[in-house]
């Protein structure tokens, strides 16, 4: 056995040996190399209650290379790609050290999620949102984790179950979105322009109704 | 998923710190942190911190700061760490006969346990718990799923039942042991992981032994690098001619041809190689290094620099081992050898029949196929909704995807309306 192997083996286990940090790792398949992480999303943040996945590859030259990670699961988050999932933290780039291990990465990602670096952005549009209405966007990250991450749904009695609400997930206010709809346009069309504009918080005041048409028309 | 159950020692294999203080701690400071193996040739850099000297070279190649600290350093600042060396040693022969004290200690325990229970029908005592709270444990129950690698148990009987031959080795010597008599017992492991001597036959340094090659008398501490000569080495009245020569240094032609020779026999094994910039070489120079390192020139040369490098870095951690620990060329070469069977095989074979290839996994390619298909509708029929998908409208969302795969709906916004 190798010594990456052997590496990988120990620090599996010692994920299972470690019932305080809840964090798992299972296999996707026979790989050893390809392996899924888990994590609870950090309390007091928008994520908690939510079940965080990850996609690790581990390199060849792992130790001495980063793993790669990405989340499976879809985040809302500055420096997480809401699409792709890639993630941008230092410690799996250019500040990567050997002594890291699978579980202390794993950590860190958890505490990227306590705390988003807006100025290092991943996804731009997420750190967009993220600077100009914080409420907003805490809101729209709450949505996603119950959405995508599982996380119970305090209002689950009111709005009754089914529909996910496609103007919450943008992070917009229904009555724009309703406002823009009655003019004709179609609600996903809306829905993805004012989202480019950063239709939110305080910019709402400072876009005219003109510019959102001009780019509706566009 | 057999390298889950592979029976990998680490700290796990001690009981945790309520059961056993210290001893898993302990275990874990004997490792490197960079390999998590117990430290093979440990050193030290400039901020205290220790590594194997193999694994600390390999990630200073990298970026020349501490792993640990991220304090700037490079190779010059290695030092190597001869006492925590020694306690490895010690370490190494002692770890096997602490995991067997605990074992036989914990069955004790437990039939202790068993007859007060089969004496008195009240199930009181603590001990008894904590054994079947250990049978109930997270690790056993989850077995079902491919996980729980059957080493991983805290003082199970698995965890030390030998699987690999050296364990096997260690623990028949522990089978002998009686317990009742401890200093025989400390003795006879101790003995055990002394490196390429036969039990209980390690000679002194300075004992004559026969070169196996040549057949003549040769001090045992030097036999090694007699060995690696070629048996030129001289015989001790030489040694002892080139020593003085070395004191009345520069008083003769002949004692300064004396010097040279003596440069030439251990220079080689005495200092570091140098690390190599290879992209300023060119693939002459590069073949010279290595056939003056007596190392293959097979392969291209990417792999020439590979193997260059790698043979660089393991030959300079055998320098930082102390003396009896030391490694011979041959047995480095050996590793080498090693080294790069492990690292082709990770690569995937080449397809050898094309034909044959794709009818073994027609299945998996039809399963990719079908997996593709619907994403491609959606893209061509809208491609400005599939954009802006990521966002708005998740591809599970049950409200948006009619809206999505209906291209008539949803407008392309490349159209002016």
């Amino acid at each position: 056995m190798d010594a990456r192997l052997r590496r990988v083996n120990k620090e599996i286990a010692d994920c299972k040996n470690d019932k305080t940090s809840q964090i798992k790792i299972d296999l996707f398949d026979s790989s050893p190399f390809h392996l899924k992480g888990s994590f609870p999303g950090p309390q007091g943040t928008p994520y908690e209650g939510g079940n965080f996945e990850v996609d690790i590859i581990i390199p060849e030259s792992y130790p001495f290379q980063p793993v790669k990670m990405k989340f499976i699961t879809k985040v809302y988050h500055p420096n997480v790609s809401s699409a792709s999932g890639a993630i941008c933290l230092d410690i799996l780039k250019d500040a990567w050290s050997p002594v890291l291990t699978l579980k202390s990465t794993l950590i860190s990602l958890q505490s990227l999620l306590c705390s988003p670096e807006p100025n290092d952005p991943q996804d731009a549009e997420v750190a967009k949102h993220y600077m100009t209405s914080k409420a907003s966007f805490e809101e729209t990250a709450r949505y996603w984790t119950q959405i995508y991450a599982g996380a119970p749904d305090p209002n689950r009695g009111k709005t009754g179950a089914g529909g996910r609400d496609e103007v919450a997930i943008a992070g917009l206010e229904r009555a724009h979105v309703d406002k823009f709809e009655d003019m004709g346009f179609a609600r996903s069309k809306v829905i993805d322009a004012l989202r480019r504009l950063n239709y939110r918080g305080s910019n709402v005041a400072q876009i005219s109704d003109e510019r959102v048409v001009e780019e509706l028309l566009k | 998923m057999n390298f889950l159950e592979a029976d990998v020692p680490d700290i796990t294999d001690f009981p945790p710190q309520e059961q056993a203080p210290g001893l898993r701690t302990l275990d874990g400071s004997f490792r490197c942190d960079i390999c998590g193996e117990l430290y093979d040739a440990p050193v030290t850099i400039i901020c205290g911190h220790c590594f194997c000297s193999a694994c600390i070279r390999t990630a200073l190649r990298t970026k020349q700061e501490c792993p640990r600290c991220r304090k700037r350093t490079d190779e010059a600042h290695i030092r190597p760490n001869p006492a925590l060396e020694n306690v490895i040693t010690s370490w190494k022969a002692a770890r096997p006969y602490v995991l067997q004290l605990i074992k036989s200690e914990e069955e004790a325990r437990a039939s202790r346990s068993r007859r007060q229970v089969e004496e008195t029908d009240t199930p009181i005592p603590k001990k008894r718990k904590r054994t079947t709270d250990r049978a109930s444990s997270p690790e056993i129950t989850d077995m079902g799923s491919s996980f729980a690698g059957p080493s991983r148990k805290p003082v199970s009987t698995k965890s030390i039942v030998p699987k690999s031959p050296t364990k096997q080795k260690k623990a028949k010597a522990n089978e002998v042991i009686d317990m009742t008599s401890p200093d025989s017992d400390a003795n006879d492991v101790a003995e055990l992981p002394t490196p390429r001597a036969p039990k209980g036959l390690a000679p002194k340094d300075d004992e004559l032994v026969q070169c196996p090659l040549c057949q003549k008398k040769v001090k045992y501490g030097v036999l090694n690098s007699h060995m690696d000569n070629g048996c030129k080495d001289p015989n001790s009245v030489d040694n002892a001619v080139k020593s003085w020569s070395k004191m009345f240094d520069g008083a003769g032609g002949k004692k300064k041809k004396a010097k040279q020779r003596k440069k030439d026999s251990d220079s080689d094994d005495e200092y570091p190689l140098p690390i190599s910039n290879y992209t300023t070489l060119k693939d002459k120079q590069l073949k010279e290094m290595l056939i003056e390192q007596e190392i293959p020139v097979t392969g291209d040369r990417a792999l020439w620099e590979l193997r260059h490098q790698r043979w660089v870095t393991i030959f300079n951690a055998n320098l930082d081992r102390s003396g009896p620990n030391r490694k011979t060329k041959g047995e480095l070469r050996k590793e080498l050898k090693k080294w790069e069977e492990d690292m082709t095989k990770k690569k995937k074979p080449p397809i050898q029949d094309l034909k044959e290839y794709q009818r073994k996994h027609k299945g998996e390619f039809a399963k990719l196929v079908e997996a593709a298909r619907p994403k491609k509708v959606t893209k061509s029929s809208s491609p400005a909704d599939s954009q802006s998908e990521p966002i708005s409208a998740p591809p599970q969302s049950s409200s948006q995807s009619p809206n999505a795969s209906d291209g008539k709906v949803v407008d392309s916004e490349e159209e002016p309306r």
